[in-house]
């Protein structure tokens, strides 16, 4: 499903002495099926730009065209595109209520008025999909742990078979090994459902490992859109806009400045490692200019 | 200052009568002025570890001493809290007035101290985290790393002589996050206070002195975090990260090079493929 933005404008508490613009002018284009990494620093304008999506805020002026409808226009349906928009608020397992992971797992699909056996299938889909095992299921979601209480809120999302996924900041707060599971389970969703993906995070490394598309907000407006490559070459800009910019990213810059010759949109170890056995193996067979 | 010797605390598991152990036979010190920083993945039992420091938690077996008195003894109950105060990871749940300088007073307030003593430690402790301009703003209208420091701020106006941070920057941004930091080297450098850092943040970890990691309530690795770290294998073994440069010179060594297996910053690492390169 694809979406649409042309010249969003959103100023909170208009009027009055607190007025900000939370966001200055924002068209984006984002394809169907497209993974697109949304990342800038706290009060940049990414959680507003979100919010937008499934309708919780509305526009100030312009609009927003989603699967071909104009969700700003007026008597726009909201019910029907939040069952296409589903919306993973950071920390969800904030949001956790029901007696059991079962329940609460349903409840969206519940409240879309669907066959009991449907429910049920789609409960067991979404579990898959977060490698929760059915085990769980008759648990209480308040005696697991904080990773599976953040599982369980996703699932949530995802019983309602979304077209558009959402996640703001999934992995936040998680140790190294949480965070690659939720960011391999995503990859792999993503991959299998064909869905249209926004990750919204301030972790460079994490949004460079699984986004297609990276979009940089800065002061409520699209800094840089592009491909992670082209991203990270910008290096120098990132750093000016109070994003970090991974390890690797940061010793070819100063590799380059010391004059030696890198491709400046080197992001990850594996290719770092590639080319400086490329330039080694190089430099022993006969002194060719390492490039 | 901190010492902990053969310290078992154990938990009644949730479906079963036995008996487990959130922390088996831990030996740990930390010396007066000492930087520590402990990792570990989730469940592995820092959490558990830092609670004993200042008696919020009590051994089911070992001892716990915190510059010299024993944690079980009710008489030096007050005494530990004032030497080791904590912060924890979420600010909001730590701060209790409508106003900054208000909530960086209640504990030396707490604690009786008079009433001009308690400016003076008000103002200096919101100076030294860099927050004195802020002393009459509402916290919840603060940023998260401003918070954060509002809290280590309510801690320094105690004077302990140790502060404890459990995981104090997993809820923050980058820019918070580094400012949190900051935060603490100062205290170390210009306090000289100790300091035992929870994390899950490798780049935080290699700024202390001395790296512990836990696994399953055991310390397995304790060492400078130069040595830590350039165990690559173990810590991936263990589900931690290491710096992303140590772990290129690591698999570019692993393929024939022989680059040093302590760097850390990207700075060593240009260093060394500099010289290697060129």
């Amino acid at each position: 499903m694809s979406i649409e933005i042309s010249g969003l404008n959103y100023v909170y508490m208009e009027g009055s002495p607190f007025e900000k613009q939370a966001l200055k002018n924002v068209s984006l284009s984002i394809a169907d099926g497209e993974f697109v990494g949304i990342i800038g620093h706290t009060g940049s304008g990414k959680s507003t730009l979100i919010q937008h999506l499934n309708g919780l805020l509305k526009p100030s002026s312009g609009t927003i065209t989603i699967g071909g409808e104009d969700i700003t226009a007026k008597g726009a349906d909201m019910k029907k595109l939040r069952q296409k928009v589903g919306l993973v608020f950071q920390y969800p397992e904030h949001q956790l209520f029901e007696e059991t992971v079962y329940k609460d797992i349903s409840y969206g699909p519940k409240n879309m008025n669907l066959p009991q056996d449907e429910i049920d299938e789609r409960v067991q889909e979404a579990m898959h999909h977060v490698g929760l095992s059915e085990k769980y299921m008759n648990r209480s979601p308040f005696e697991l742990s904080g990773g599976q209480k953040r599982r369980v809120a996703i699932a949530g999302v995802l019983a309602m078979r979304p077209d558009v996924l959402i996640l703001d900041e999934p992995a936040a707060g998680l140790d190294p090994a949480g965070r690659e599971e939720i960011l391999t389970q995503i990859r792999a969703l993503y991959l299998e459902r064909k869905m249209t993906v926004l990750f919204v995070s301030h972790s460079m490394e994490d949004v460079a490992r699984i986004a297609g598309r990276i979009i940089v907000m800065n002061k409520g407006a699209v800094a840089l859109d592009g491909k992670p490559a082209d991203i990270f070459a910008q290096a120098d800009a990132l750093r000016a806009m109070g994003l970090d910019v991974p390890q690797i990213t940061e010793l070819i810059c100063e590799l380059r400045r010391r004059g030696i010759r890198f491709d400046n949109s080197i992001y990850t170890i594996e290719k770092a490692k590639a080319t400086i056995q490329l330039m080694l193996a190089g430099k022993n067979a006969g002194g060719d200019k390492p490039c | 200052m901190i010492k902990t010797e053969h310290l078992r605390y154990a938990y009644n598991a949730a479906e079963s009568e036995e008996l487990k152990f959130a922390l088996d036979d831990i030996d740990f010190s930390v010396a007066p002025g000492e930087f520590v920083a402990v990792l570990g993945h989730n469940g592995c039992g820092k959490s558990t570890l830092a609670k004993h420091f200042n008696g919020l938690l009590l051994p089911s077996g070992g001892m716990v001493y915190v510059s010299g008195m024993d944690t079980k003894d009710e008489a030096y109950y007050w005494d530990i809290r004032k030497t080791v105060g904590m912060v924890f990871q979420n600010p909001d749940n730590q701060i209790v007035a409508t106003v900054v300088e208000e909530d960086v007073a209640f504990a030396p307030e707490n604690l009786g101290v008079p009433s001009e003593e308690i400016r003076k430690r008000v103002d200096e402790a919101l100076k030294t985290v860099d927050m004195y301009d802020l002393r009459r703003h509402a916290p919840h209208l603060l940023s998260g790393g401003q918070k954060q420091r509002v809290a280590i701020a309510g801690v320094i106006a105690m004077e302990p002589a140790c502060i404890v941070l459990d995981e104090p920057t997993a809820m923050l941004d980058p820019k918070g996050r580094k400012e949190v930091i900051d935060t603490i080297l100062k205290l170390k450098n210009e306090k000289k206070m100790s300091i035992v850092l929870i994390t899950h943040y490798m780049e935080e970890a290699v700024k202390a002195d001395r790296v512990v990691v836990m696994h399953k309530g055991k310390i397995v690795m304790n060492d400078v975090p130069k040595k830590v770290f350039s165990e690559v294998k173990q810590l991936k073994n263990l589900g931690l990260d290491v710096p992303q440069v140590t772990e290129l010179c690591y698999l570019l060594n692993k393929s024939g090079a022989s680059l040093p297996g302590d760097i850390l910053t990207v700075e060593e690492c240009a260093d060394a493929l500099e010289e290697l390169l060129r």
